[in-house]
């Protein structure tokens, strides 16, 4: 396939979630929401269900979630709220959640009420996730999700179709890391919306063919030879980086994203789930092998080292910190990102977004001003 | 000569000038200082004899006596949202100087924090901790979509006692007294339940004490639940309630004419200001679940009941728990009413109660109306907001009540 024609496929995906849901219903195929934040995904693959990524719409306009939510909420889970009472989520069969901060405590509760024909699947994450007892308790917590899963599915999910899950979705990972190096080599090959929507489309299209298409991808991305880039190599930081329209800025302005740690990219796949005996133990797992982890408990507060290791290793000149209006997590880490940043030498702009917003003039004007401000660091 | 007995309000002065003393020289006592969240389980402690302090209490304090606007500076100016909570604000700031001309708290030699109130505090105190640079150590009690804490959760909970208690030793440096702590524990479950019969006067109708007491009253309950003069203090209170219902009179100054459900914390800042607008509309608070979070019970005393009944507090229960909790105060307390605190600090307490106001409605039918606040921010509060809120419950309460033909 061409290059184009890959991009595209992950586009559509992106762009016609409900018709995917739709197809794969009308195929007889069990639906499961993964919702923030790390959610098995490998137990939905095993059991032979769908998994689709539930995290809220762009610029989506709220009016029925107020009944649910005071308007300080954050609005990733104002708009799951807002599309799930419309019934956008109507097809879905059940949905992952998780606890890892306050709203989404609050949101697991409330889905139930604005969503009521959907039923809920609680992931229970161990905070103190480095002890031995929290393996054991998510042990237990993943054995009683695949018991619902099998329910939802009717299917039995064996040791060896897990296995297959897990190595799937860890190949998935490489290619994804593998992609995110060679944009951080060859600034500017694509744009920063193609890059965010090669790596979002895992969340909504089969997982094997998201790892055919990353390999095909890769393989003509690496071929292909790196193109004369004056602009800006940056990094980003947040939840994510949505509405689209901030990274259609982003590639007006010259800036190319060399590296994140976005909560709904980098985070996701940067960690492999290891290798072990037992299936579930293996995931559970996974979350030990984490460093600097914003939602888990982190005594040391190595995210900011992370994200200065990071910057050195891809490169980054410039920093952009998209914090999530109202998500306390973000809000109590970056005012240390920004000194550890600083600290290496390298500047860092803090951009309030939304994820429902839908003017752009602001932002643009800010991150115009921030690229005046690097060119003329480069000048002196 | 015999000692003249104090009334509650002179010992509760002496306690918390004792504790206050306790705190500011553990080390010339060689005791280590430890910060802890409000429903930290702090018999491990008392049990190594650290002395624990509160910074949530702190910026309660301060925020009552109109202190906190420069710590709230101090904290945006260090680059932290003003959409934060404002309790985490005011304590990231405070820390930088550790300077108030009202009250103060010693630097901590560690840091521990439970999960068992909020998410926030985990990352205030992971802040703090290393700005700070002492030891952090987290028991995190898992939110319960199932109701209540389950086997898993409790055998989660144990496990990390059992490292706290090997990490407590390492730090200071002497082994853990398991002997000790049982008698910790019986003296806590004593204050438990002297804490819950004291509060319980609330409920009689017409009612002795004057509920927002209970937000002055509840200080030792937070700071002092391993100690057997908390238990007498409580004692002492349930006895001056006595003597009141016994010659028929009140704290309460004004008409109880409505009783009133109190949903989330007080607002500190403006805690006179809310008093005297709900006594002006013949409102006395006869219910809150903020205070009652302190009766802190257990079966037995073992680690295994500790960990159930730390890990089974009702803040991180489902929703339905939280919708029973509120349906049994208003009962028990006979409410006729609620005012609830869309607390913008308090995430926990404020993103399920649209549902919690509604359900509970559709059981009980009381009115109740919603006023914005904040608990520490003087900015977040509008007292005429709530005049106008308070005055319209009281319309709703007397027309049910002209429906209901009383």
């Amino acid at each position: 396939m061409e290059k184009a024609e890959i991009i595209r496929e992950m586009q559509d995906a992106v762009t016609h979630i409900s018709e995917t849901v739709h197809r794969k219903k009308a195929e007889g195929r069990k639906v499961v929401g993964c919702a923030p934040i790390f959610v098995p995904e490998e137990l939905v693959i095993a059991s032979g269900a769908f998994p689709v990524g539930i995290w809220g719409g762009q610029k989506v306009s709220l009016s029925r979630s107020q009944e649910y939510f005071p308007p300080f909420a954050c609005s990733v889970v104002q708009s799951i709220t807002e599309l799930s009472v419309a019934g956008v989520y109507d097809e879905v069969d059940a949905v992952l959640l998780t606890f890892l901060c306050d709203t989404l405590k609050c949101m697991s509760q409330t889905i139930q009420l604005s969503a009521p024909k959907l039923r809920p699947i609680f992931v229970k994450h161990p905070q103190n996730y480095r002890l031995e007892c929290a393996v054991e308790y998510m042990v237990k917590e993943l054995a009683r999700v695949k018991e619902e899963l099998e329910e939802v599915t009717g299917a039995r999910i064996t040791e060896e179709a897990l296995r297959e899950a897990i190595s799937l979705c860890n190949r998935d990972r490489e290619e994804l890391m593998r992609f995110t190096r060679i944009l951080a080599q060859k600034p500017g090959i694509l744009t920063n919306h193609q890059r965010h929507d090669v790596i979002k489309s895992r969340l909504y299209m089969e997982r094997s063919r998201h790892l055919e298409l990353m390999r095909e991808l890769n393989g003509i991305l690496e071929a292909e030879a790196a193109p004369e880039f004056h602009g800006i190599r940056l990094y980003v930081c947040g939840v994510m980086l949505e509405p689209v329209e901030l990274l259609d800025i982003l590639d007006e302005l010259g800036y190319a994203i060399v590296g994140d740690e976005l909560l709904q990219e980098s985070r996701q796949f940067r960690y492999r789930v290891p290798e072990g005996l037992g299936q579930l133990e293996r995931l559970a797992r996974q979350v030990q092998n984490i460093r600097g982890e914003a939602f888990l408990y982190d005594p040391q507060k190595e995210r900011d080292d992370v994200v200065a290791e990071e910057c050195r290793a891809c490169g980054a000149e410039a920093v952009l910190f998209a914090l999530m209006k109202f998500c306390d997590t973000d809000e109590y880490d970056y005012p240390w990102v920004r000194d550890a940043v600083q600290a290496a030498g390298l500047p860092i702009l803090n951009l309030e977004i939304e994820q429902i917003m839908q003017s752009f003039e602001g932002a643009r004007t800010r991150l115009q001003a921030y690229a005046e401000q690097i060119e003329s660091r480069r000048r002196a | 000569m015999a000692e003249e007995k104090l009334n509650s309000k002179q010992l509760l002065a002496k306690l918390q000038a004792e504790y206050m003393d306790d705190l500011y020289k553990a080390h010339e006592r060689g005791q280590k200082i430890a910060w802890v969240n409000g429903l930290f389980p702090q018999e491990f402690l008392e049990t190594m004899d650290i002395q624990v302090a509160y910074p949530e209490n702190l910026a309660a304090t301060l925020g009552a006596k109109k202190g906190v606007t420069p710590y709230l500076d101090t904290c945006e100016a260090l680059g932290y949202s003003s959409d934060l909570c404002s309790y985490t604000r005011l304590g990231l700031g405070y820390e930088e100087s550790f300077e108030s001309d009202i009250s103060n708290i010693p630097r901590p030699d560690i840091i521990l924090n439970c999960t068992n109130i909020c998410g926030l505090c985990v990352k205030w105190f992971e802040n703090t901790a290393k700005r700070l640079d002492v030891p952090y150590i987290l028991i995190d009690t898992p939110f319960q979509p199932e109701y209540d804490a389950t086997e898993n959760d409790v055998d989660y909970v144990v496990g990390q006692f059992k490292d706290m208690i090997r990490r407590l030793e390492e730090f200071c440096g002497k082994p853990f007294d398991y002997e000790k702590f049982s008698r910790v524990m019986r003296t806590s479950r004593r204050v438990a339940a002297s804490w819950k019969r004291a509060t319980d006067y609330v409920q009689r109708m017409p009612s002795p004490m004057d509920g927002f007491n209970l937000f002055n009253y509840m200080i030792l309950a937070v700071c002092c639940r391993g100690k057997e003069s908390t238990a007498d203090y409580y004692d002492l209170i349930s006895e001056e309630m006595e003597e009141l219902l016994k010659n028929g009179e009140s704290q309460f100054k004004g008409e109880q004419r409505h009783r009133i459900m109190w949903e989330g914390i007080a607002v500190w800042p403006y805690l006179g200001k809310t008093y005297k607008t709900m006594k002006a509309n013949d409102m006395i608070l006869a219910g809150s679940f903020y205070p009652s979070e302190w009766y802190v019970d257990y079966e037995q005393d073992d680690i295994r009941s500790i960990a159930r009944a730390y890990a089974n507090r009702p803040p991180i229960g489902s929703l339905q728990r939280q919708i029973d909790v509120r349906c049994d105060i208003m009962k028990c307390t006979n409410c006729d009413g609620a005012l609830y605190h869309v607390n913008r600090s308090c995430k926990i307490l404020s993103f399920m109660q649209p549902a919690v106001r509604k359900a509970v409605y559709e059981k009980n039918h009381k009115p109740y109306a919603t006023f914005d606040g904040d608990q520490t921010d003087p900015n977040g509060f509008s007292p005429a907001q709530f005049e106008t809120r308070v005055q319209a419950l009281r319309e709703n309460l007397e027309a049910v009540s002209r429906e209901a033909g009383v």
